[in-house]
């Protein structure tokens, strides 16, 4: 099962340094939650993951390739971005496009939709989703490769708790099964609850990695670890 | 390449606005065909002439410019509905996304360029069989091939421009105004040795006979000329947009 790797990705926008030497990993099997506040480098860093921005130095990898080099890019990565549908496009057609994309059998478009609460409306345009109808259909389409990693930014926004809870548990099952996710999230609480790891992203550089549970003890709680962090100078590396 | 243009096909499929288009087309064009030989114009030309029969299948006009807005829409229409990112996703190498789109609506240009023509064709030998005129006094061979290849080239141009602009609107707009009021209103009678040169003229010329040809360019030399303008406007698009990051 692939590793995603930063390796000291820089990127700049003009005058504006958006990634400083951004180093991390997310290991297979596990679910690392990707942190930082706003504008920290958070989505840049997937775009460069996924080949839609290329660096001004460093790599992006997959197992050491890039996206940009995977012959069957879908079949490997599932990704949820802010990436949109056609409106006037059916849900089912929009799983079959994308089944297309990635070279296998569309015959799954309605059980797929199904699995993600979307059966009842596979006929319907997407233009008349609700925002967390459009998470889930997302989400479904990155599953159409049956790919081993999930790059997902921001795949709670939208989900009811019902949603949700129903994402912890496919995402806790996708790396019990040996998958790799790497998911970014403003909501620290439920990212405490299903993520195996941390990467905390501050102005483009690491703020700290590691494992939840050595980040994050017993006296203490996310939301306060992750403000101390963001509000000190000090890159830490806690890696066992 | 072959599975891109399936796919910018199923895109096409999909969705309403090629079936709109599609419809559109097929409607003015009918119409236009009807009226152009039905409705006398004072001062126009006689009624059978090939001036007049010129006129009356002149589809290949509304074909190129549907064909042109069709280009920025698939194009364009991927930024504008955030999809081209799946799209990318799908296949990250650019160059081969942009041909394939350029190779989709070239074929679709000149499918709808042909078959439009063709339908314009049939329903004018009624018209004009009804009337009397049993032979249309044009070469219907260099119309028709001239339909298909205004239609496909401006589907390419509408490609360029969709790909340079990313904004469907703007780019429909900035080449409408282009087209209809800068070449044909302005600079075809203010400098028609220059304008005879331009996208336009040359698709005037490639798709006229009789009194609207004369001072243009011969057929052959105006596809050369529209052929050499779609893939300067292509060269450009494929040089700016490809680097550009997509969002």
């Amino acid at each position: 099962m692939p590793t995603l790797s930063f390796h000291q990705l820089t990127k700049h926008y003009g005058p504006v340094t958006v990634l400083d030497g951004f180093t991390a990993t997310a290991l297979p099997g596990r679910v690392t939650a990707f942190l930082g506040v706003n504008g920290a480098g958070k989505t840049t860093s997937m775009r460069i993951m996924l080949g839609l921005a290329d660096p001004t130095s460093g790599e992006a990898t997959i197992d050491g390739v890039r996206y940009a080099d995977l012959p069957h890019p879908t079949r490997v990565v599932g990704a949820v971005l802010d990436q949109g549908f056609h409106p006037n496009r059916s849900a089912r057609n929009h799983i079959r496009l994308t089944a297309r994309q990635a070279g296998v059998s569309a015959d799954m478009a309605d059980d797929l939709l199904h699995r993600f609460g979307l059966g009842a409306a596979a006929g319907r345009r997407v233009g008349g989703f609700s925002l967390g109808m459009r998470q889930r259909l997302a989400l479904a389409s990155a599953l159409v490769g049956d790919p081993s990693v999930l790059v997902l930014d921001e795949p709670l926004n939208g989900l009811d708790p019902d949603g949700i809870r129903e994402m912890r548990r496919f995402l806790r099952s996708f790396a019990d099964a040996g998958g790799t996710v790497f998911l970014s999230s403003h909501l620290l609480s439920e990212v405490a609850a299903v993520a195996d790891d941390l990467v905390v992203i501050h102005r483009g550089t690491l703020a700290a990695a590691g494992p939840v549970h050595d980040i994050v003890t017993d006296d203490t709680d996310l939301e306060s670890v992750f403000h101390d962090l963001i509000h000190s100078t000090d890159t830490q590396e806690v890696w066992s | 390449m072959r599975t891109l243009v399936s796919l910018e096909l199923y895109k096409l499929r999909t969705t309403p606005a090629a079936w709109v288009s599609l419809g559109i087309t097929l409607v003015l064009g009918m119409a236009s065909v009807a009226a152009n030989a039905l409705v006398p114009s004072p001062g126009g030309p006689a009624f059978g002439s090939t001036d007049h029969v010129n006129h009356t299948l002149s589809v290949s006009a509304l074909t190129s410019m549907v064909m042109l807005a069709m280009g920025v829409l698939v194009v364009a229409g991927e930024y504008r509905h955030r999809t081209i990112m799946q799209t990318f996703l799908g296949e990250p190498r650019r160059a081969r996304v942009l041909a394939a789109k350029a190779v989709t609506v070239l074929g679709l240009g000149a499918l709808l360029g042909a078959g439009t023509f063709g339908i314009a064709y049939a329903e004018a030998v009624v018209i004009y069989g009804a009337r009397g005129v049993h032979s249309l006094p044009v070469d219907v061979a260099q119309l028709w091939i001239g339909a298909a290849v205004a239609s496909a080239l401006y589907g390419l141009v509408g490609v360029a421009l969709g790909a340079l602009t990313r904004n469907t609107v703007a780019a429909i707009v900035g080449a409408i105004t282009w087209v209809m009021i800068i070449e044909v209103g302005i600079l075809a009678s203010a400098l028609p040795e220059v304008a005879q040169w331009l996208p336009a003229g040359a698709a005037i010329a490639l798709t006229s006979v009789g009194t609207a040809a004369h001072g243009m360019l011969a057929p052959t030399t105006a596809a050369l000329v529209l052929t050499g303008w779609a893939l300067l406007i292509s060269g450009i698009a494929a040089r700016f947009s490809l680097t550009r990051e997509a969002h």
